[in-house]
């Protein structure tokens, strides 16, 4: 019975990385951020207007004061994939920060935070109690914002028109690695009034999946 | 036959099948035919007082005794230490050793349909619970489903329990089959082992925003919703203050990094309903890890499908059920209602890991 395939990969002991190519047209189409339908079930609705690919609705926003919405995607310390249900859930956009590791059963574990323009990525990240720093996250394991350690480093999946371009700073450090990494201390998100979506993946050199373009 | 016998029979022994009532031999029958259609290498169906039962092991040791009828898990106790015999029960469970002696605590489901009321007035909740499946790989992965139904057949409910070396998970799939929509409310409440009060603590809950709030109410539940709304009585360690919770449905941001677990406390994480209208708001963390200073030891639960997360710290209560401290905490979804539309279906799930070893 369909119980939970255990032949499948993600039972046996196959390293995560070959096993898991998380298919994008999940996670890509960023809609406005419509946080309560990208989850199964959804109390109450949310009134959204629009429909795809935009990054901005002046109808939705023009109430709110200006704010950015993040989704940020994290990384789990735990290795396997896990079989949970009988199939593996449908999965769940998230529009902002998200975290590079899958929870157990392969949906991406994201955590979804709003936030003002005009700071820097690394202090909206900090200030909300998201993990930037992984196992560099100490007293003296980072440089705290200095832009010369290098461990700051994110993935950004969506949303880097509103960010500011990569400084010389980060060209150096991040010389080796693909365009879409940056340093969250050295990226600035926006101004004041900006709006939009940003998907972030949290700790890119430990993510599971890939997110296709 | 049972006329013949004389009245004050004594108590039946299931050891001894043909002195016991009907009863006790059908359970006999049933162990032995579970065992027969879903026994398999590291699930072994067993009985635990005249009531039916299973136990799962994998290949490092780790083990999880779960009672069928109720759904409840007794005990898990996976492999922490890399010595010979370095198990440690993580579950809290108090009573279920005799018959008829019903066991509270260990980990367990509780679901209610609040758009149906049983016959005491309450919403009906799900508790006649009977083995649908199982699975194993024979080395790592081991697996049961139950499934328990509601009484007009509307709502087709399963629960799978799973077990791994290093986490154990149990998943709760809900089929609407009606043709109405249902509105549940549902927990998945762990009450997990501390050594003692004051070395007990969370990690992994700052930023998030909680209320004080009762529990759901269950038949295992160590602490009823009353005892646990309860303030403590005062002494020395209400004058310092830990984790008081405030009076009222006040939201307050959890600020501390760890939070300590001596007193007593009885709250949900969760975003407040009213933010969850807006068109974005902030999401109660996914995972959090308890620690425990005496033994060191870490367990980190994770938080799937559900919106809220339930803890509750019995403070000095906790000396009435025996030795040792225990929390019951777990993800849940009690502020709002979850719909399940009609042919619909809802997944949620939780996963209890560790990486001591």
């Amino acid at each position: 019975m369909g119980l939970l395939q255990f032949n499948s990969p993600g039972i046996s002991s196959i390293p995560i990385t070959s096993s898991f190519n998380y298919n994008s047209k999940s996670l890509r189409p960023l809609h406005l951020p419509n946080q309560v339908s990208l989850e199964r079930r959804k109390l109450f609705a949310i009134s959204t207007n629009t429909t795809s690919g935009g990054s901005e609705s002046t109808d939705v926003a023009s109430e709110e004061p200006a704010s950015i919405d993040f989704a940020f995607v994290n990384v789990r310390s735990v290795p396997k994939s896990l079989p949970i249900f009988l199939c593996s859930t449908s999965c769940r956009r998230c529009a902002l920060l998200l975290q590079s590791k899958l929870l157990p059963d392969g949906t991406p574990d994201v955590q979804y935070r709003s936030a003002c323009g005009g700071q820097k990525l690394r202090d909206i990240m900090l200030d909300n109690n998201i993990d930037l720093y992984g196992p560099y996250d100490g007293p003296l394991l980072n440089c705290s914002g200095g832009g010369t350690c290098g461990t700051c480093i994110v993935e950004v999946v969506e949303g880097k028109e509103i960010l500011s371009l990569r400084t010389d700073k980060e060209k150096e450090l991040l010389k080796k690695k693909p365009k879409t990494w940056r340093l969250a201390c050295q990226t600035m998100v926006g101004n004041k009034d900006s709006r939009g979506q940003i998907i972030i993946q949290q700790l890119p050199e430990w993510k599971v999946h890939e997110w296709e373009k | 036959m049972a006329s013949l016998l004389p009245v004050h029979l004594p108590k039946p022994n299931p050891r001894f099948p043909i002195r016991t009532s009907s009863a006790a031999t059908t359970t006999t029958t049933t162990t032995e035919s579970l065992q027969e259609r879903f026994g398999r290498k590291g699930i072994k169906f067993t009985e635990a007082g005249e009531v039916p039962s299973v136990e799962l092991t994998v290949r490092n040791g780790s083990s999880l005794h779960l009672r069928i009828p109720d759904g409840l898990i007794t005990s898990y106790k996976p492999k922490v230490y890399w010595k010979e015999d370095g198990f440690e029960e993580v579950l809290y469970t108090i009573g279920g050793g005799g018959p008829g002696d019903f066991p509270r605590g260990g980990l367990g489901l509780v679901l209610h349909d609040l758009s149906k009321t049983a016959a005491g007035g309450s919403p009906w909740g799900a508790s006649e619970w009977i083995v649908k499946d199982a699975d194993s790989d024979s080395f790592d992965a081991v697996q049961v489903e139950l499934s328990c139904s509601n009484g007009d057949g509307s709502l087709d409910i399963t629960y799978v329990v799973s077990l791994y070396p290093l986490s154990m998970a149990t998943a709760v799939v809900v089929k609407n089959k009606g043709k109405k929509p249902v509105e549940l409310s549902s927990a998945m409440l762990s009450h997990l082992k501390f050594k003692n009060q004051r070395g007990s603590a969370i990690h992994g809950l700052r930023g998030c925003s909680y209320c004080a709030y009762p529990p759901p109410s269950s038949t295992f539940g160590l602490l009823s919703p009353a005892e646990a709304m309860q303030p403590e009585p005062p002494n020395w360690l209400s004058l310092l203050s830990f984790s008081e919770d405030k009076k009222g449905k006040d939201w307050t941001v959890e600020d501390d990094l760890y939070t300590i677990l001596r007193g007593k406390l009885s709250r949900v994480y969760a975003a407040p309903p009213a933010e969850r209208s807006k068109r974005i708001y902030n999401t109660p963390p996914s995972k959090y890890t308890t620690i425990d200073q005496r033994t060191g030891l870490g367990f980190r639960v994770i938080r799937m499908g559900y919106d809220d997360i339930y803890l509750c710290a019995p403070g000095s209560l906790s000396q009435r059920y025996g030795k040792g401290y225990f929390i019951c905490t777990g993800p849940a979804s009690m502020l709002v209602p979850v719909v399940v539309n009609p042919g619909g279906e809802w997944r949620a799930a939780q996963v209890i890991e560790h990486d001591n070893l």
